[in-house]
């Protein structure tokens, strides 16, 4: 059976950007409840808690979510685990894939990482922090497997109709 | 049927404006006084004010059916081999082509307005899951010229599904007239009351103590006026009480009237409805789930009723995706195989239950609404000025709820299970009211496991099976069960 792979180290700059973004705009907030309200002691105390909790979510967290980060890509099948409180598995067979992209943000870009959307049916599987040319080979490889189900499928129905037509 | 394009019914330009001419009722009825005064004065010089929103309402009438009348004109609809192409031609261009391939429900509907004008709506659904929760096309035609179209429809997607040649497509669609259930008047008032929800029956008892309480108040010395004042309050909570639950019951009624089931060849006909006929076709291969649905009066007088998942009924608020009213678990079984015997609805006595770890994990899961409920007790006690019997209040309702809430998760622990069966598989859920759904593995579209830290410690996941559906059917999650589930559902899927 195939191992899991892990991600590229940079994915956990890349994840400590994103979440930098919401400790700016925590401290914006902060900034200007401490000028007009800094009397208020509850709330300098609340203040004070999600600034020390943030920290640790952006220090902490994205080594637990990058060592927790496992994917693999098999003849039939794609497996994403990921997660850093709430763990997740998800599990997609390659014959229900309708649509797959691959998609970079800014911060992605930044670091330049990419992720691979699949899309079936039910919803949307993605496979995050993935160098550039890493996820276009990902994405090739998916589609000529999507091809050859595809061609499959089309001769197993001509082979159907055609049981279907023959004189018994 | 003709391949050249054509329109639409002109009645659906009346339909379209339907709620702009309610809307200029209104504005008219509040100004009938003073048009009138206006016309009555022959000769006097009306006011400004007067005259300018009359010509505005009036103007705006204007546009909006002028408008109306030339999306209708602008929009063509036509069929060929392969697709139904929709063209709009008015200042948004549209063209739009849906492949017969695709389509997945072809409905009849009459409301009022379309049963007095002698035409039907046709909603025709596709296998999209961005458009699960809408109608994908809609079509007011003539009676004659609405079977025509449906049947066409219905005649190319078997033929583009190789199913079936031309001439059997043909006799596929034959008379419907006898249905394989149905539904008497008894039968569906009875529905309606085992389909009645928990929170609606709370709702009418705490309405109905209110009531009680307000006549309580309420002295035989005091004078009329004073118990008309005094009562009011009580009439207002039970008026509200009778026509809530009296309104939902006259809904329900309307809604599956003259219900009535019929299996044919490989598909489902319903047909339900009063004011609003409805009759839905459904191929079997386009069902992607059943549920059993057993609300809490049906659990305690025995009675399930089913629905059908399926990319098309059921998708729009007003809609129905029922198979079969409420009946007793042994007629369920009975009409299940008549109508679709490839899902099997005795299913209960192999679901299996959650493991006894799982119980103490729901139970703190259901912490979550004690913290705020703790803040607003300790809020109402702390805020007093002082200490005196009426404190006691908010204790006593705190405890109630509280014990609500462990008995609520003990009920939703022991009501989740599990069948991970060869053809399909069972995931029972809900707390006072109970879901049993039966889902083919070719429907699963992909696989989730979820643990939280606790479910982590106990080796045990919470399963989320996604299918395409409408919101609220798609994703299926089951209780907390071992890992080694995960790879039993996925090897059958």
């Amino acid at each position: 059976m195939l191992e899991y792979r892990a991600l590229n180290k940079k994915a956990i700059n890349c994840m400590r950007m994103a979440a930098l973004i919401g400790t700016v705009i925590l401290l914006v907030i902060a900034i200007v409840l401490v000028i007009f309200l800094r009397d208020v002691i509850w709330l300098m105390l609340l203040l004070g808690a999600l600034l020390a909790l943030d920290a640790v979510y952006v220090i902490a967290v994205p080594i637990i979510r990058y060592k927790r980060y496992k994917y693999r890509i098999t003849e039939d099948e794609i497996d994403v685990i990921e997660g850093f409180i709430w763990v997740k598995r998800e599990i997609v067979p390659i014959e229900r894939l309708h649509k797959i992209e691959i998609a970079q943000g800014p911060i992605d870009r930044l670091y330049k990482l990419a992720k691979v959307e699949v899309t079936t049916a039910g919803g949307d599987v993605t496979i995050r922090f993935l160098e550039r040319d890493v996820a276009e080979r990902i994405a090739d490889s998916l589609k000529i497997r999507i091809n050859t189900i595809a061609r499959k499928e089309k001769v197993e129905d001509a082979d159907d109709e055609r049981k279907v037509q023959m004189p018994s | 049927m003709t391949r050249e394009k054509f329109r639409c019914h002109p009645s659906i330009i009346v339909e379209n404006l339907g709620a702009a001419f309610i809307a200029f009722a209104l504005i008219s009825i509040n100004s009938f006084n003073e048009f009138l005064s206006v016309f009555s004065e022959i000769g006097s010089i009306p006011s400004k004010g007067v005259i300018i929103t009359f010509v505005i309402v009036l103007t705006l009438m204007g546009g909006i059916i002028f408008w109306q009348y030339r999306v209708w004109y602008k929009t063509l609809i036509s069929i060929t081999d392969g697709t139904i192409e929709i063209e709009r031609n008015t200042i948004n261009r549209k063209h739009k082509s849906y492949g017969i391939k695709n389509i997945s429900n072809v409905n009849l509907e009459q409301n009022i307005l379309e049963q007095i004008l002698r035409t039907y709506k046709i909603k025709i659904d596709t296998d999209s899951l961005s458009t699960s929760n809408e109608t994908d096309i809609k079509i007011v035609l003539g009676k004659d010229q609405a079977l025509e179209f449906k049947a066409e429809i219905m005649r190319l997607v078997a033929i583009n599904k190789n199913i079936v040649d031309d001439e059997e497509a043909e006799m596929q669609f034959a008379s419907t007239k006898d249905y394989d259930i149905s539904y008497s008047v008894k039968d569906i008032v009875m529905h309606s009351f085992y389909e009645l929800p928990l929170s609606s029956i709370l709702s009418v008892l705490i309405l109905v103590g209110i009531a009680l309480v307000f006549f309580g108040a309420v002295d035989t010395d005091d004078n009329v006026m004073d118990i008309v004042v005094k009562s009011f309050g009580g009439m207002l909570a039970l008026f509200i009480a009778l026509t809530t639950s009296a309104a939902r019951g006259v809904l329900s009624f309307l809604r599956f009237f003259n219900f009535r089931a019929k299996r044919f060849k490989n598909k489902l006909i319903i047909s339900q409805g009063l004011l609003k006929k409805r009759t839905y076709e459904i191929p079997i291969d386009r069902i992607n789930a059943i549920k059993i649905i057993e609300p809490a009066i049906s659990r305690i007088f025995n009675k399930q009723s089913i629905e059908l998942v399926n990319v098309g009924a059921g998708d729009e608020k007003e809609e129905g995706a029922f198979l079969l009213l409420s009946k007793s678990k042994k007629e369920i079984d009975s009409f299940m195989e008549t109508l679709l015997p490839e899902f099997v609805t005795s299913t209960d006595e192999n679901l299996e239950g959650q493991p006894k770890e799982a119980r103490m994990i729901v139970i703190i899961h259901q912490l979550v609404y004690v913290i705020p409920l703790t803040v607003a007790l300790m809020a109402s006690i702390l805020l007093r000025e002082q200490i005196n019997i009426a404190v006691y209040i908010p204790v006593i309702v705190y405890t109630v709820l509280m014990l609500f809430l462990l008995i609520s998760a003990l009920i939703k622990f022991k009501t989740a299970g599990l069948n991970v069966g060869n053809d399909y598989i069972a995931i029972a859920s809900g707390t006072y009211k109970k879901t049993t759904k039966l889902i083919k593995y070719d429907k699963i579209q992909y696989l989730r496991a979820d643990q939280s830290p606790l479910a982590r410690l106990k080796k045990l996941q919470r399963y989320r099976l996604f299918i395409l559906a409408n919101q609220g059917n798609n994703i299926n999650e089951t209780g907390l069960f071992y890992k080694d589930k995960f790879q039993d559902i996925y090897e059958r899927m």
